[in-house]
């Protein structure tokens, strides 16, 4: 059972127990955004570089969370803004088209040394990964993480029925794709 | 964060296909990597922090603590020096006073003190009593000034009206110019006057003629002055 997020933010503020807080609220929270960006970016060495850039940036910027929101909605949004700037530099880096995003991620599905083409689950992670990166970020976060739409709202900076007509759409393009697979 | 089924059941009205598959994804992670990440972000974390400002030069214990007293001491000294050399003489004679105090004058003034305290004056009081003296100054010197600027512009219109020559500056005045004024301020003339009183006198005959004589005898012992008045000036 993990401390209330009030009891680690208190435990953060004071300096004797800064790296004690800091520690429990990796131990809380590390697996669900590991999640989340091993969705976005499918390799384990992206999400590992993705996820400690992130904890990097959480210490940082904790001392001036307002408590006013929800601690999980904060990280989830710091998380997805250095999924989408990984995202980004990868792009330049390769200097790929928008179009070939997709078919990177799925080849890298594909090269996951666990990957089986028969499988259901494997076949939606290359639904998944064929999605626009918009729809993909919203599908993730409704389907796995079931996230309420006005929390995915607070992450994304998207209104409710922008991100119910994404998920709509994403619902139904992964639907086609495996059918057609 | 939303119950599972709903997501489920909202999935199935979209997309039934995706329902069935259900929530795991197939992708590994190794058992060891969510035990060690605290302990490798934390160094990380660590590594990033500015080092302290550490200096290599020594002070004395306690150097802080007698900082203020030694500084006031200095002080002292250096004023003392200053002295010296601007008043040598002055500087040179002793502070301590040549006049004496009956002995234990203090110890008794005390104990006057005590026994008859003070009496207190109102400031506020003292305060009234000049008000009241400022404004009895003000108001006598305003009725005065304007005394002596009233009666001063009497005497000059007097003197005025005396140097003024009537006769010859109504002899400058034509006689058509003078009926017309007569007429628009309805002037009455002394002759005009005289027959009026005439008039009225003669009406007064007749009514006397109507009062009794006893009436009139007592009239007259109670208005005794007019016994005075010169019968010419009846007619």
């Amino acid at each position: 059972m993990h401390p209330s997020d009030k009891d680690l933010l208190a435990q953060f503020s004071v300096s004797s127990t800064k790296e004690k807080g800091f520690t429990a609220i990796i131990r809380k929270y590390q697996e669900k955004l590991y999640w989340h960006i091993r969705r976005m970016v499918v390799d384990h060495a992206d999400t590992d570089d993705i996820l400690q850039n992130t904890f990097i940036k959480i210490w940082k910027g904790l001392d001036n969370f307002r408590e006013d929101s929800q601690l999980y909605t904060w990280l989830y949004r710091i998380a997805t803004n250095e999924t989408l700037s990984f995202l980004e530099r990868q792009k330049k880096n390769a200097t790929i088209s928008l179009s070939d995003v997709g078919v990177s991620l799925e080849n890298k599905v594909k090269a996951d040394t666990n990957f089986n083409a028969n499988q259901l689950e494997w076949r939606l992670q290359l639904a998944i990964q064929a999605l626009p990166e918009r729809q993909r970020l919203v599908f993730n976060l409704r389907y796995y993480d079931a996230l309420p739409y006005e929390e995915m709202s607070r992450i994304l900076d998207t209104s409710e029925g922008a991100l119910k007509a994404s998920y709509h759409h994403a619902a139904k393009k992964i639907e086609q794709f495996l059918k057609n697979y | 964060m939303n119950p599972r089924n709903t997501i489920l059941q909202e999935i199935n009205e979209i997309a039934p296909a995706i329902g069935t598959i259900g929530i795991s994804v197939p992708y590994l992670v190794d058992e060891t990597y969510f035990l060690q990440l605290p302990e490798i972000i934390l160094d990380r974390v660590l590594v990033d922090l500015p080092v302290e400002n550490t200096s290599p030069y020594q002070m004395p214990a306690a150097y802080f603590e007698t900082f203020s007293a030694s500084v006031l001491k200095r002080i002292e000294e250096e004023e003392g020096q200053e002295d010296a050399e601007e008043t040598p003489i002055l500087n040179a004679i002793s502070k301590e006073m040549p006049f004496t105090v009956p002995a234990s004058y203090f110890e008794q003034l005390r104990v006057r003190d005590l026994k008859e305290p003070a009496k207190i004056i109102s400031i506020s009081r003292i305060r009234t009593w000049l008000n009241y003296a400022a404004a009895a100054v003000f108001a006598g010197a305003l009725i005065t000034g304007s005394f002596l600027y009233s009666d001063k512009k009497q005497e000059q219109e007097f003197e005025k009206y005396q140097k003024m020559d009537i006769s010859s500056a109504l002899d400058k005045v034509s006689d058509a110019e003078l009926n017309s004024y007569i007429e628009e301020n309805h002037f009455q003339s002394s002759d005009e006057l005289t027959e009026n009183d005439s008039a009225i006198l003669g009406n007064v005959d007749e009514k006397i003629q109507t009062i009794s004589t006893e009436s009139l005898h007592q009239y007259l012992n109670e208005n005794g002055y007019l016994e005075t008045v010169p019968e010419n000036s009846i007619k």
